[in-house]
């Protein structure tokens, strides 16, 4: 049988994770070094110690109603920088010789979709948020 | 690319756009007028182009595969897409907004479907389940100023969520064990190496996440309260489209996965799970429709009992070690899915249309004397009742002709199963006693005078379903032979192609 975490050459094709992780702490750690050490002192209260001084407060019911413009906002944001990924593929692919031509109308035919909904969101007054 | 084999899609893509767009651009006076004619025509239009086109081979580097099996699945979602649309259109004419949407999303989901049929690998299976699936709970929750439809789109979002995550962990599972997704890779690894415990956990999990979707008792609980909340052309669409996608991909599963064992000792194992799912199925839901007292309701218990008659068929497909006798019970499957498409349609017809008269679907008041109050409606009730029950000479007695055949011929490999038949014999005698409580109070009773007004108008379109119903009903049930044989041809295709 064998091992659970066979230690071979690809492991190696990990090390950018790893320093990716390293250079992530270090820059977190020193952050908080460098705030502590050069942040003004003695001034203690609720209210500074807060995570976020000036925003929601962090705990509270979590029985609250929030505007439905939140979720249209994220449902767009979905729908217009999430599909966009699909772009990086297809111009990764777009080099193969003879086929771009229809690699383009393929992706006229994705982008027309998109903009089909963009337009439809815009018309249906989603992004209007004076009019209530 | 063969992109004329994905024609048909493409045309319904397309019309389920234009009719969001004719919607969006149509003045205030003029909204819902337009969609559900696009809708029905582009729906029209691709039913044509799948039975005339008859397209064959396969596109996006094998993922897709039209073949006669396909072409069958499509054919049910497009032609019942425009029974679908005519009994959606006098109900949308009374929604102030949002018909564009309405028939937009019924045209997705119906892309769904058709590409159910013709996926060849379980990522396929899964994205196009979930194109019809997350597109009917919207529908489902349409009427979201009403508080039951609201809680029939939240049930069925809770729920959908659950069967998907057991579909897609057991997916993952079974790629986990086989170390393929393809169907044909997957059936040679079962045929040569068998059923391994982690494979058999995986395909379980499956088989659990597409029992959720056909409400298979102990997966049932959703569905009668979904039906009932939803609005009653969805509750149409949901009792056939998504049901048949369900069982589409059952047979698919079932036959990739299931069958290659069949013989050795694991594959006596599905035959249990198989055999005690459809007992379940068939007994919970013909027990349970007895009390009920709201037509919805009753049709929801009445399609838990009637998935339970379909998976008898598949019971019967992974029990026979005969390959003629394994296509005899695919082809009742289907057949069964086709006559039972037409009959749930039509009696949801005419649900929708005395539910229009705003009295609700209490059996005892808004259907009490309904034959004085429109023959029409009555006679179609009548007829689509009798088909659910299976009595002659009704498409229903087909569908439940060829499954108990296919149980019968799977006895001789798997003599077990006859308690399967005799079970299946057992909840046809119970659902006659429901239905014919239903006649009674549709022909037997005077019209109540909470009942609403003593005519019932019926609007265009639903004259036109009812008259599309009545006639594939009764000449389904006695000149069946084509249905029957475009069906057997799906189902040897299904086994072909694996």
């Amino acid at each position: 049988m064998a091992p659970l975490l066979a230690v071979d050459d690809r492991i190696v094709d990990y090390l950018p994770v790893l320093i990716l992780f390293l250079f992530a702490i270090g820059f977190a750690g020193l952050n908080l070094v460098v705030s502590w050490l050069a942040g003004s002192k003695g001034k203690h209260n609720p209210v500074k110690d807060a995570a976020y001084e000036c925003g929601l407060p962090p705990i509270t019911d979590a029985h609250q109603r929030f505007s439905v413009k939140f979720y249209l906002v994220a449902l767009l944001f979905v729908l217009f920088d999430i599909e966009v990924v699909f772009l990086y593929p297809w111009a990764a692919y777009f080099q193969e010789p003879g086929r771009q031509v229809f690699l383009f109308a393929e992706m006229c035919v994705f982008a027309g979709i998109l903009f089909f909904g963009w337009w439809y969101v815009v018309r249906k007054g989603a992004v209007d948020w004076a009019k209530e | 690319m063969n992109l004329h084999l994905i024609l048909p899609e493409i045309v319904v893509v397309a019309g389920g756009m234009l009719a969001v767009a004719v919607d969006l651009l149509a003045p205030a006076s003029r909204k819902g007028r337009a969609a559900p004619w696009v809708a029905g025509l582009a729906l029209l239009a691709a039913t044509l182009l799948v039975v005339l086109g008859r397209p064959e081979g396969t596109s996006f580097f094998g993922h897709h595969r039209s073949d006669a099996f396909s072409r069958f699945v499509r054919a049910v979602a497009t032609g019942g897409g425009v029974l679908l649309v005519l009994i959606s259109a006098p109900y949308t004419r009374r929604m102030d907004r949002g018909h564009g949407e309405f028939y937009g999303l019924l045209l997705f989901a119906l892309v769904g479907v058709m590409l159910v049929g013709a996926v060849t690998d379980l990522m396929g299976l899964f994205v196009c389940l979930e194109l019809l699936t997350i597109t009917s709970y919207v529908l489902a929750a349409f009427k979201r100023t009403d508080v039951r439809s609201a809680e029939a789109g939240l049930k069925y979002l809770v729920v959908g969520a659950v069967s998907s995550a057991f579909l897609l962990f057991g997916v993952a599972t079974v790629y986990g064990a086989a170390g393929s997704v393809e169907f044909a890779s997957l059936s040679a690894h079962v045929v040569g190496k068998g059923f391994s415990p982690l494979l058999a956990l995986g395909t379980g999990m499956m088989l659990v996440g597409l029992f959720f979707k056909v409400s298979a008792v102990p997966f049932h609980v959703w569905a009668p309260d979904v039906y009932q909340g939803a609005p009653t052309p969805v509750t149409a669409f949901l009792s056939s489209v998504s049901k048949s996608a369900g069982f589409v991909l059952l047979l698919r599963v079932a036959s990739v996965l299931v069958v290659p064992a069949a013989g050795t000792a694991s594959g006596d194992a599905w035959v249990s799970f198989f055999g005690v799912a459809a007992s379940l199925t068939l007994l919970y839901g013909n027990l349970a429709a007895i009390p009920q007292k709201d037509v919805k309701r009753l049709l929801a218990y009445s399609s838990i009992g009637h998935a339970g008659y379909m998976l008898l068929g598949l019971a019967a497909l992974v029990a026979t070690a005969d390959p003629t006798v394994r296509v005899d019970a695919a082809t009742a499957v289907l057949v069964y899915v086709f006559a039972y498409y037409v009959t749930t349609t039509t009696a949801f017809t005419v649900v929708a249309v005395v539910s229009a008269q705003g009295k609700g679907h209490r059996a005892e008041t808004a259907y009490a004397g309904l034959h004085r109050r429109s023959p029409l409606l009555a006679f179609a009730m009548l007829l689509a009742l009798l088909s659910l029950a299976g009595v002659p000479p009704m498409a229903g007695l087909i569908g439940k002709f060829l499954v108990f055949w296919s149980v019968v011929g799977a006895a001789q490999s798997h003599p077990s199963v006859v308690v399967l038949g005799l079970v299946g014999a057992l909840g046809v005698v119970l659902s006659l006693y429901y239905y014919l409580l239903l006649i009674r109070e549709m022909y037997a009773k005077d019209p109540s005078p909470e009942g609403g007004p003593a005519t019932i108008r019926v609007p265009a379109a639903a004259r036109v379903s009812v008259a599309i119903g009545i006639a594939a009903l009764v000449g389904l049930g006695i000149y069946w032979a084509p249905v029957y044989d475009v069906a057997r041809g799906a189902a040897e295709a299904l086994f072909a192609s694996r």
